[in-house]
């Protein structure tokens, strides 16, 4: 599937029929889709409400009487939101630079030589990667990590950017398989190194499955939970998922407190999310399009 | 149009690059930092802390420490889950300096593994109160005798039996400074509260858990703690120890509860806070719990008589909070020197005082006057461990009793309870 | 490329790869990866199969035991139950994310308004964080829904499912679909919209019903698509834990106790290590084949 092309294709297409044909719009499927997207719009907005009230009010879904917006104060303090926050974004952006870095030559270099057995089997090598379960090797990692003393922040960016390998390998593969090699054929007349190809002409093309590897890394990063639980030894490593559960014991039945908590923890993403939708929905659409 | 967006994407790319490796070898950096440091002098101990409700305390108490040694630093890590965390970190080599730790069988089999500290031979000892000192060397998870040792300092001492609404028994005729002192006087007091339409017993069975501390309080009468030896050597059977307390569970559950007894701890706490029900039946850990909600809670704490002799009555009790350090810490002296200042008579007062326990000395402090009520069992020494320190951690014993609170089948628990011992004992290929 | 001799002497098998020189560079692009992913995945997951055959502790001194584990695991009714529960919920929610994905794609591609705020909004769940909109589920289906329940005076829905053994998975099945929808959705819409609009154009000339459509147009030409986000979908939930840590801990009575769950609990927090890692390599082996079959079956039907 040339992944590339068709994307614009598709797009010119639903283009001219959409200026042609949105007289048409079926209301009744509209306010279908309305009534199933609140599935989705009351748990979040159950998620604000509790976090206003007071202890003794929570656990219905009316609005609050008082809106006890020190709830957040005390959730922040309690959980240190400071800290976790800083040490989920340090993990989270440094992996998706580092996977952006290597997880993208890798791809490249197996996808022009598949033609050869020793590629085709790295090919399978990475690919494989993606059926082995992480409860599988979740407790020798634990161990391997304790020994090579990277059972910190560090250790964790390392695991996110290689674990990632296999399935980023897998979206890539077929965008860059897309791109005609002319263009590498014309820069290695000019006498351009094989590495240089790539950084010049093939990542800069690579724009938008870049972005869909880098949407999923760090969506991945900034929500996972058994892989810090595992590697971090140090409670002030805590990502902002393992502060929630570090703390759950802690809330004891101080509900809208433990809410406001978990308010702050879905917020940053959501922020961004509401900025950057579009971006993020498409990347993650062309990112289906092997 | 190709050539010139190449160089400009080639300067993209420096930029982009050079900024990863920054902010990279920044986050390398400060994983090194994690890398146990002593610069300049400093020290960093690594403080494993298990106890949830007392996270707050433990973290004010090492910073106080810090102000008065300022070559020592705590790095205080309150865990929520401790035993997994425990053994995860010791799965990666990460023993921490100082812990505390549960009296539990958990604990046992580390300390038989060789992880912590031997104080056996400590002068601080001879301070100490034998009861809790013989707890804890018998958790010690061996058959030989003399490996029984004293791994942790006993730092807290808990109790298992009821905790009572002083104001709900008062209200209904009933007087909370003088308890039930057998088993069916207790069952006529409970009767006695339902007929007056007062929920007797709070349950909170959303936290299955909590069924295991009245099958605690229970069965320190019903079984002596050496009946468990013929347990491992499989001349007994649960089916010959727990029969018993089965139906007393039972009774208990299945008559005298709340309308849905399906609530969380957290909730049945803030229900005998209220003032919802008469017995909250859990241990002492859950009075601080009780206080938080309602700080003048008139509360009383009595021991759940199990049959009708009570002369032979035994106080379910354990080492709630047990103090040590790791047994290859590399900062001996520095770890010592907090142990010592977590143990000033002082210290132990104020944690017994904020968390309603017993200290650990010879002459018990009770933290809590509604702890007054079981004094004498500490005093006299009639103090048996919880029987579910007995049990494999991975038998799901909570599970077990909420079957059988529900369906009433004695005789499915205790033949689940008896193969999944013996499945883990088979299996223990130590 | 594929000569095959048809003279009557012995076939001279000749490889379908070719024999041209490959550039050094690329061998230094992928081998150190190799290495590494070798190193972080493959290696701990054979010191871990060497471990499932003893009796470590994860700590301490162990030896070495044989198939003893794999024997007694065999005879284990509680990891038995572990299988059945995970195949179980597995099942119900590869469906349910597929079907519903399905449906909701159909629907987002077709004549409504405000096309792209539904999109986005049926995006969200996949950019929270499982565990914590986990401990937001489980406090609704421990409060407030038991008390509409109650209100309603449906008796089953009094209390809490998610202390009733025979309800527990409900919520976890429900949290799973309710995330794994958000990206089931995007991955048929985008394949959706690889679907030309002319065809659709040229069955309407014909005369065809939306079912019609529906099967023979839309359904054979994301094909493709079905597979991976059912192969990928299958896999991902039988690997549940963030959902059971956070709703029902394998509760209640280790009924909703999942595969990895169970290995993670009693692996790590109860000392069971070699005997757990006996189920995590038992584990892999179920879902190398589950896998095998999938594509196999899958890639048969997938002829476009």
């Amino acid at each position: 599937m040339t992944s590339a092309n068709a994307s614009i294709a598709t797009k010119g297409s639903t283009n001219t029929t959409k200026y042609r044909k949105d007289r048409n719009i079926n209301w009744w499927l509209t306010a279908a889709v309305a009534v199933l997207s609140l599935t989705v719009l009351v748990p979040l907005y159950f998620t604000v409400v509790t976090a206003l009230k007071t202890p003794g009010e929570a656990g219905t879904f009316t609005l609050p009487t008082t809106w006890e917006w020190h709830n957040f104060v005390d959730a922040w303090n309690k959980v240190n939101y400071p800290k976790a926050a800083l040490n989920s974004a340090i993990i989270t952006v440094c992996a998706v630079v580092l996977t952006l870095l290597t997880n993208t030559f890798v791809a490249y270099a197996v996808a022009r030589n598949m033609d050869k057995r020793f590629f085709r089997f790295l090919y399978y090598f990475f690919l494989a990667m993606m059926f082995v379960p992480f409860t599988v090797i979740m407790l020798p990692i634990a161990k391997e990590m304790g020994s090579l003393h990277l059972d910190n922040q560090l250790g964790l960016i390392i695991l996110y950017t290689i674990l990632g390998i296999g399935s980023n390998l897998f979206i890539a593969i077929g965008f860059i398989r897309s791109i005609p090699v002319s263009l590498e054929e014309a820069a290695r007349i000019d006498g351009a190194s094989t590495w240089r190809i790539f950084w010049t002409v093939i990542f800069p093309l690579m724009g938008p499955i870049n972005a869909t590897i880098a949407i999923l890394t760090a969506l991945w990063a900034w929500n996972d939970f058994l892989l810090p639980l595992i590697t971090l030894t140090d409670q002030s490593n805590q990502t902002i998922p393992l502060a929630q559960y570090v703390f759950q014991s802690q809330f004891t039945s101080n509900y809208p407190m433990a809410f406001a908590s978990y308010l702050m923890a879905m917020a940053p993403v959501l922020i961004v999310y509401v900025f950057a939708q579009k971006w993020v929905v498409g990347g993650v659409m062309r990112g289906a399009v092997k | 149009m190709r050539v010139k967006s190449r160089i400009n994407h080639g300067n993209w790319r420096r930029v982009i690059r050079r900024t990863a490796t920054a902010v990279c070898v920044t986050a390398m950096g400060l994983g090194m930092a994690g890398c146990g440091t002593s610069n300049a002098g400093t020290v960093t101990l690594d403080f494993f802390q298990y106890k949830a409700e007392a996270a707050d305390w433990f973290t004010a108490k090492a910073r106080e420490f810090e102000k008065t040694h300022p070559n020592i630093k705590i790095n205080v890590n309150n865990s929520s889950d401790a035993t997994t965390d425990l053994r995860t970190r010791l799965v990666k080599s990460r023993e921490p300096d100082i812990i505390t730790i549960n009296g539990d069988i958990n604990f046992g089999m580390l300390a038989e593994a060789g992880v912590f500290h031997d104080f056996t031979d400590d002068k601080i000892v001879d301070e100490l109160n034998p009861g809790m000192v013989k707890i804890a060397k018998s958790l010690v998870q061996t058959t030989d005798q003399s490996k029984k040792r004293l791994y942790t300092i006993p730092y807290a001492g808990n109790a298992s039996g009821y905790i009572i609404n002083a104001d709900v028994w008062k209200a209904a005729g009933e007087d909370p400074n003088n308890p039930p002192k057998t088993w069916d006087e207790f069952i006529s007091l409970l009767k006695r509260f339902k007929a007056k339409g007062v929920v007797p017993i709070e349950a909170s069975t959303g936290d299955p858990w909590t069924i295991q501390a009245p099958l605690s309080s229970l069965n320190s009468t019903l079984v002596p703690e050496s009946e468990y030896s013929y347990l491992k050597d499989g001349t007994k059977t649960f089916s010959d120890l727990w029969d018993p307390v089965s139906d007393k569970l039972v009774e208990i559950y299945q008559n005298y509860t709340q309308k849905n007894p399906a609530v969380t701890y957290q909730q049945a706490t803030q229900d005998i806070a209220a003032g919802k029900a008469a017995i909250l039946p859990l241990g002492t850990y859950a009075i601080p719990q009780i206080r938080l909600i309602n700080k003048n809670a008139n509360l009383r704490f009595a021991q759940m008589p199990a049959t009708n002799n009570a002369k032979e009555q035994q106080l379910t009790a354990g080492d709630d909070v047990m103090l040590t350090m790791g047994a290859h810490t590399k900062h001996e002296k520095e770890a010592r020197e907090f142990v010592d200042f977590l143990m000033s008579d002082e210290n132990v007062k104020d944690y017994s005082k904020q968390q309603s326990a017993f200290s650990p000395y010879k002459n018990t402090y009770v933290g809590d006057e509604a702890l007054n009520g079981v004094l004498s069992f500490y005093k006299a020494g009639k103090l048996t461990d919880f029987c579910d320190h007995y049990v494999p951690a991975s038998i799901n014993i909570a599970g077990f009793l909420q079957t059988l609170i529900q369906t009433g089948n004695k005789t499915k628990f205790l033949n689940s309870m008896q193969s999944e011992y013996d499945k883990i004992e088979a299996r223990n290929f130590r | 490329m594929t000569g095959k001799a048809t003279s009557a002497a012995k076939p001279k098998k000749v490889s379908k790869f070719s024999k041209r020189k490959v550039d050094p560079a690329f061998y230094w692009m992928t081998v150190p990866a190799a290495i590494l992913v070798a190193a972080f995945l493959y290696w701990p997951f054979l010191q871990g199969a060497a471990y499932s055959f003893t009796n470590s502790q994860g700590y301490g001194d162990f030896k070495f035991i044989g198939f003893k584990n794999y024997i007694a695991m065999f005879q284990d009714a509680r990891v038995g139950h572990a299988y059945v529960f995970t195949i179980f919920i597995a099942i119900l929610i590869t469906l349910g994310t597929n079907l519903i994905g399905m449906f909701l794609a159909v629907l987002l591609n077709s004549k409504i308004a405000f096309k792209n705020g539904f999109r986005a909004i049926f995006f969200i769940p996949y950019t929270l964080s499982v565990l914590v909109i986990g401990y937001v589920f489980k406090y609704i289906f421990m409060t407030p829904l038991p008390a509409l329940g109650q209100a309603l005076h449906i008796d089953w829905l009094s209390t809490s499912m998610i202390s009733d053994p025979n309800l527990a998975w409900f919520p976890i099945v429900f949290l799973s679909i309710w995330q794994g929808v958000a990206y089931s959705t995007l991955l048929y819409l985008a394949g959706l919209q690889t679907i030309d609009n002319e065809i659709y154009e040229a069955a309407a000339i014909d005369g065809v019903s939306p079912w019609q459509n529906f099967w023979q147009i839309t359904f054979p030409l994301i094909g493709p698509f079905v597979t991976i986000n059912m192969v990928l979908s299958l896999k991902n939930s039988l690997g549940a834990f963030d959902q059971v840590m956070a709703l029902t801990k394998g509760g209640p009575d280790s009924k909703t106790e999942t595969v990895s769950y169970l290995i993670f609990q009693n692996g790590l927090g109860n000392g069971e290590y070699s005997y757990q890692m006996a189920n995590a390599v038992t584990f892999f082996i179920v879902l190398a084949v589950l896998a095998f079959v999938q594509l196999k079956f899958f890639s048969g039907k997938e002829k476009v």
